[in-house]
């Protein structure tokens, strides 16, 4: 056994040891919003100061004044008019309160980790893990077990035990009385790696009895070409009026190692995937020369160099050959290449690592594959029913490294031919797709924007509405962020957090290496706003905190009925515990 | 990126990212520091970075790779503050529950950290050159020779102890 080898047995048991068990996802996230809001303040006062220097002194802090607001405001507008292509600047919607009255029940949380939830035909359907189940237990590793859980008022819930096989499923959907689970088969916690195909499993009684197929996919495993090392795969499942649409993204990744031809191996040599086959580098000629450069980079950081040092080690690096972007910006690539060969070539003519793939069932039982509709190097995201037809949220990879954060939404009454929809300038990386208020809406993810859009009844032209308009206004610190948004039957539900606190000490000043100091500068806490509309202009404005009686926390889970709101809320209990409580509210209206 | 025989979904929500990578994040952090108890805690503390910069991070290639090199980061100035305030003070390292291979535990203990996170990034968590390079924030031929130097002291190392 060389060294290669057994090196690599070596970690290959240390990885094989129990997991560390860490603070947990819940104990993460509130730290990981302490650190959000520690930064925004810093920031903020960065920026007051940097403010105040310019004109003397003579601005007065006035936190969230209506003048600033308008001249954002405008220029927001202005930079959409700038952006947006085709017919002019969309106006920025008004948002109003005087929304539909809702009337909330709650109860302790029963449901874990959730994967789907939603609302048919009077019942709540959701995908679960088990009960007693949590991320953070040692030695749990996913696909964890999971139940389907059912509600007749969104309060008291059933489960029904999936079994092992049916684990590995991420999405559900229900149509004409069948519910409907995407998974993969067998469970990809089988490392043989032949859990690779992918199946639909259809419930005609609520989930205790499945009926499974493997869909028609080509996507299979190459042969011939060694060991898949590893798989990537979106999948999405939505069911409407016209079937049930399964969209699929596959990548397999191989050893391209063993492409490389005997006479150039070693250890400075690496093979890479291309669109086409494979291309060999050399890293030799200047890796002495960038561990130097990389070397002074250190030096520098740690105040051993200074910038002439750094330019010196690195000029031989400059040359204007390839760049490379790499997330530490554009460098210049320094490789040889010193062999490359198309999969034809290497013999592998009908080779394909990478599948995007459609299946639709019209009848709701048999599924056939239907051609893709998209470029072949994008991905679907999202894919939602809606009424008599579907969404699709779409992104582009090729397209995102380039350009801004855009997604692409697509329409289709039948599943099989799609119209692109006019392009979303946001600010946020667009998460979600739907239908509210018979018009189709798309939402964010982002810090202190919260924008729905809304389609134009002609499809020609989005419109942005500033949620955050109408949150309870506040004089002190504050900052906003969307942590979920769904739309349905009855209209759209948007949850937005807001961190509130009072500007109490100015921000410690940071330890070298530490990107913030961790200390409180704010005091305040998270409230979390459930927002609501039934016609997308009166909007009704709950503060979860107090329906639950917690304090911070966030809303994991969220579903849009006929007649009522459901969601999930994690938060703190009023006395102080580190302990997170679990609820579950509904909010019932009429009219 | 996961082991041989893995499957994953991409972009996930924050929950199953946590439940994906903590794990493999820590243990690879663990075995870079030689001290499981602090991969653990540079990893909670790069996990909630991770969640702070969520909605940028979630669309990076490999997101893991950016809580490593968060982790890592956060874990070595600990270290360097340590080392100022208490120069004489020697932290006790936690190690792993078993050791698979003394030898090779033990050379690998003696790799500078630079070299030895490279090694982790290729041999334990099975990220191509490119991957790695990104993650470290270093370019792929540094990657390259990093390796490079990693198994000749290795090699070396082993062979002196036969």
């Amino acid at each position: 056994m060389d060294v290669q080898e057994r090196l690599a047995s070596h970690l290959e048991q240390q990885r094989l040891q129990l997991p560390p068990a860490g603070a947990g996802p819940h104990a993460i996230m509130q730290r990981g919003r302490r650190y959000r809001r520690n930064r925004q303040v810093a920031g903020a006062l960065g920026m007051l100061a940097i403010v105040l220097a310019a004109v003397g002194g003579a601005v007065l802090l006035r936190a969230n004044a209506p003048e600033a607001d308008i001249v954002a405001e405008e220029s927001r507008n202005e930079r959409i008019a700038d952006e947006a292509p085709g017919t002019g600047a969309p106006l920025v919607g008004v948002a109003a309160s005087g929304g539909p009255a809702l009337n909330w029940a709650s109860a302790p949380g029963v449901l874990g980790f959730t994967e789907d939830i939603f609302e048919a035909d009077g019942m709540f359907y959701a995908l679960s893990t088990a009960p007693g189940v949590s991320w953070s237990d040692p030695g749990m590793q996913p696909p964890l077990p999971k139940a389907i859980w059912t509600s007749g008022d969104g309060l008291a819930w059933e489960h029904t035990m999936l079994s092992e096989d049916l684990w590995s499923s991420s999405e559900l959907g229900f149509r004409s009385g069948l519910l409907y689970l995407l998974g993969t088969a067998p469970s990809p916690g089988n490392a043989a790696g032949d859990g690779l195909e992918t199946r639909v499993s259809i419930s005609a009684d609520g989930g205790r009895a499945w009926d499974s197929q493997i869909l028609p996919s080509v996507a299979t495993p190459p042969e011939g070409v060694g060991e898949v090392h590893w798989v990537s795969r979106q999948r999405e499942l939505a069911a409407a009026d016209p079937g049930v649409l399964v969209s699929v993204n596959t990548s397999y990744h191989l050893d391209y190692q063993q492409f490389i031809p005997p006479e150039l191996r070693g250890n400075m040599v690496e093979a890479e995937p291309t669109a086409t086959g494979i291309r060999v580098y050399d890293y030799s000629a200047l890796a002495d020369a960038e561990e130097r450069c990389a070397r002074a980079h250190e030096l520098r950081a740690g105040g051993q160099a200074t910038d002439a040092d750094v330019e010196a080690a690195c000029a031989v690096l400059e040359s204007p050959d390839t760049t490379m972007a790499g997330d530490q910006g554009a460098y210049v690539d320094t490789r040889e290449i010193v062999y490359e060969a198309t999969w034809e070539e290497l013999g592998l003519a009908d080779f394909e690592p990478r599948f995007a793939e459609m299946h639709l069932s019209r009848d709701g039982r048999a599924f056939e594959k239907v051609p893709w509709p998209f470029a072949a190097s994008a991905t679907v995201s999202d894919l939602v029913g809606a009424g008599d037809g579907f969404l699709a949220l779409v992104r582009d990879l090729a397209v995102l490294e380039d350009g801004p954060l855009q997604a692409e939404v697509w329409r289709s009454a039948d599943g099989v031919t799609w119209q692109q929809l006019p392009p979303i300038v946001a600010e946020s990386h667009i998460q979600w797709v739907g239908l509210a208020d018979d018009r189709i809406v798309a939402m964010g993810m982002g810090t202190d924007t919260a924008d729905l859009f809304v389609l134009d009844a002609a499809g020609a032209q989005w419109s942005p509405i500033d949620l955050t308009a109408l949150l309870p206004a506040y004089e002190g610190f504050q900052e906003n962020w969307v942590g979920g948004a769904e739309f349905g039957p009855s209209g759209a539900a948007v949850v937005i957090s807001s961190f509130r606190g009072r500007l109490v000490t100015p921000p410690q000043p940071q330890a070298e290496g530490e990107e913030y100091s961790g200390e409180q500068v704010a005091d305040g806490e998270v409230t979390n706003y459930l927002l609501f509309t039934s016609d997308l202009t009166s909007w009704s404005v709950e503060a979860v905190n107090e329906l639950a009686d917690a304090h911070d926390g966030y809303v994991p889970a969220l579903a849009v009925g006929e007649d009522r709101v459901l969601l999930r809320y994690v938060g703190g209990a009023p006395t102080g515990t580190d302990r997170p409580i679990n609820h579950q509210l509904v909010g019932t209206f009429s009219g | 990126m996961e082991r041989a025989g893995a499957v994953i979904d991409v972009r996930p929500e924050f929950p199953a990212f946590y439940a994906r990578a903590h794990s493999q994040v820590a243990r690879a952090l663990g075995v870079t520091l030689r001290d499981h108890d602090l991969g653990t805690e540079a990893a909670d503390e790069a996990m909630a970075r991770c969640y702070a910069h969520w909605p940028t991070v979630r669309d990076y290639d490999n997101p893991e790779g950016w809580v490593y090199r968060v982790g890592l980061n956060w874990a070595l100035s600990l270290r360097r503050r340590l080392a100022r305030r208490m120069p004489h003070h020697q932290p006790a390292a936690t190690p792993a529950p078993t050791i698979a291979d003394p030898r090779i535990h033990d050379a690998l203990g003696e790799l500078d950290v630079k070299l030895r996170a490279v090694v982790v990034c290729r041999y334990l968590l099975d990220w191509s050159t490119d991957a790695t390079a990104a993650a470290l924030g270093i370019r792929p031929g540094t990657v390259k020779s990093r390796l490079h130097r990693a198994l000749q002291q290795l090699e070396r190392k082993l062979g002196d102890l036969r």
